[in-house]
């Protein structure tokens, strides 16, 4: 019944656009995950991870919009929901992009892009532990304006609501101070088809309870291409999270990946990447004293890709916990991803 | 240059973090005390004072995470325990549940961030005066997600579940009576408050049952 509700929403945009610059991507991203030792969260089936529509198009001369809905597998049950909804321009002002609306926060490295774009399956744990499963989006206004200098460098600053953020179910409610959040980032162009793009980004809030989040981040994205092909790809974030709750006491964590793809063919690549998580400022309940933990993961990959409309990843994940000189929670698990592109697809940032 | 000086400088100053830092190694702050420590449900705990007690178990995250808890314990007539999760050293902020009996009816009366909800639990038989339940906190939500269960279940986690008997209690069921902007719970730790001879078993923080 959804793939037909699906295909008649199409079908109808389809006669709907000719001529209107309307133009339509859906994706399908699907995820087998199957524990490999017992301790493992896997829950060993085929999920239908996300299942996305997208529809862009100029409004007019000066604006253009877009529309994201996606369905994600929650509880069995496959429910869409509206992801981005916002209005653009680059005309308006000189050197400036801006967006208003509903959208994920242009933070970081990984939170902005889809899920079904990501360079591999499932996010880091400080991606996860920070942004939730997939990424941070909200409602308000993002401009983006590129310095005025010889070199590549670009300033994004936004504020949104903050009524939520994460995981949510509710309407959440008005915090004391917004969401908002900037990115400083740089390109380095080494020649036509390598490039370093560098961020550095901030983001905070403070909720209705008055429990106050601050996120410091920095990304790098290396990548080298052959032709069109990409050849190399590096790609490293870190993030520092601060929080003070309403009785001032403070948490701390602190987390990183490092991810490194190369091909080994025009279809074939290889990655491989390695996760650090640690809670600083975790403290014994009975002692009172600080437990020295951390969380680490490794992956390793191989990804298969016919065309820019579809690939297939296997990856071998392995995480686990380090606490006070044990060695908990060991989840190791495999992995088979298909991701598949109907359409046309927005252009990418770097 | 300069800026792959900055890069370099960044990792450079990895080094200042030690080995064992990296490592997760033991710096004793696991080592419980040998003698003067309490245990109550096979869990050690602390006093934070008189018949109210902080439990061994520290929320992941800073407390933006999922957790279960398992408590069983004796509620005769008359008797109330008040458990203590997400919440403070001194066992304050968090979410606090009250269970109380009724006759012969267990009334749990949950409160978190200035919201409430006091309800006779259904689909629940007092057996040998004994409650016996599985809790689940879901605190990675911009509101908490509070769902309970009978610890031998059903574990349904559908927002009816409540009404379906797949669950005993399920916050999102009555989000926009009790729980409306409700937020997140503040503190990492979990706590109890009452006769502690009344308590039969304790686990927890464990990993969540439902990721719903």
């Amino acid at each position: 019944m959804l793939k037909l509700i699906i295909s008649l929403f199409l079908l109808s945009f389809t006669f709907l656009s000719y001529g209107s610059g309307l133009e339509i991507s859906v994706s399908g991203d699907m995820v087998y995950n199957q524990g490999v030792n017992e301790t493992s969260q896997a829950q060993d089936k085929l999920t239908l991870r996300g299942a996305e529509v997208i529809l862009y198009a100029p409004i007019d001369h000066q604006f253009n919009g877009v529309l994201s809905i996606a369905a994600h597998e929650e509880n069995g049950q496959s429910n869409f929901e509206l992801h981005e909804l916002y209005l653009g321009s680059s005309k308006l002002i000189p050197r400036t992009n801006f967006k208003l609306g509903q959208f994920f926060l242009g933070i970081g490295r990984i939170n902005r892009f889809h899920q079904h774009d990501w360079p591999f399956t499932r996010a880091p744990k400080v991606h996860r532990s920070f942004f939730a499963k997939e990424g941070i989006f909200d409602s308000g206004l993002e401009v983006n304006y590129i310095l005025p200098s010889l070199s590549g460098s670009n300033l994004t600053m936004g504020l949104t609501s903050g009524h939520k953020y994460g995981h949510s179910h509710t309407e959440g409610a008005k915090p004391k101070t917004p969401t908002h959040y900037a990115r400083y980032s740089h390109f380095l162009e080494f020649d036509s088809l390598t490039g370093l793009d560098i961020g550095t980004s901030y983001l905070g809030r403070q909720d209705a309870l008055s429990n106050k989040m601050s996120l410091l981040g920095l990304d790098l994205t290396f990548k080298h291409r052959v032709g069109r092909h990409l050849d190399k790809l590096f790609q490293f974030e870190t993030w520092y999270k601060n929080e003070t709750n309403s009785l001032n006491e403070l948490t701390e964590q602190v987390g990183f990946y490092f991810f490194n793809e190369y091909s080994l063919s025009y279809h074939y690549s290889f990655g491989y990447r390695l996760d650090g998580f640690k809670d600083l400022t975790k403290r014994n309940a009975i002692t009172g004293k600080k437990i020295n933990n951390v969380n680490y993961g490794t992956l390793a990959q191989l990804t298969y890709q016919s065309s820019e409309f579809a690939k297939m990843r296997v990856s071998l994940a392995h995480e686990f916990d380090r606490e006070e000189g044990e060695t908990l929670g060991r989840d190791t698990r495999f992995q088979l991803q298909y991701v598949f592109f109907l359409g046309s697809h927005p252009a990418h940032v770097f | 240059m300069n800026n792959m000086l900055k890069i370099m400088m960044l990792f450079l100053s990895l080094s200042f973090i030690s080995c064992g830092q990296l490592m997760g190694d033991k710096t004793g702050a696991n080592d419980l005390p040998e003698i003067g420590l309490k245990t109550i449900g096979g869990l050690e705990a602390t006093d934070v004072e008189a018949d109210s007690y902080l439990l061994k178990g520290t929320a992941s995250n800073g407390g933006y995470f999922s957790h279960n808890f398992k408590v069983k314990f004796k509620l005769p007539k008359e008797e109330e325990l008040t458990f203590f999760f997400y919440t403070s050293s001194k066992l304050q902020g968090g979410s606090k549940f009250t269970f109380s009996r009724v006759e012969n009816e267990l009334v749990l009366e949950m409160e978190a961030n200035g919201k409430s909800h006091k309800k006779t639990l259904e689909n629940f038989s007092l057996e040998d005066d004994t409650v016996n339940l599985s809790i689940d906190l879901h605190n990675d939500h911009t509101d908490v997600h509070l769902l309970i269960w009978n610890a031998e279940g059903p574990f349904g986690d559908q927002e009816e579940c409540s009404f379906e008997g797949g669950c005993i209690y399920n916050s999102e069921d009555f989000a926009f009576d009790y729980w409306l902007g409700v937020g997140r719970l503040n503190g990492v730790y979990w706590g109890f408050k009452g006769d502690k001879s009344l308590i039969l078993s304790l686990e927890g923080p464990l990993e969540a049952l439902s990721d719903a």
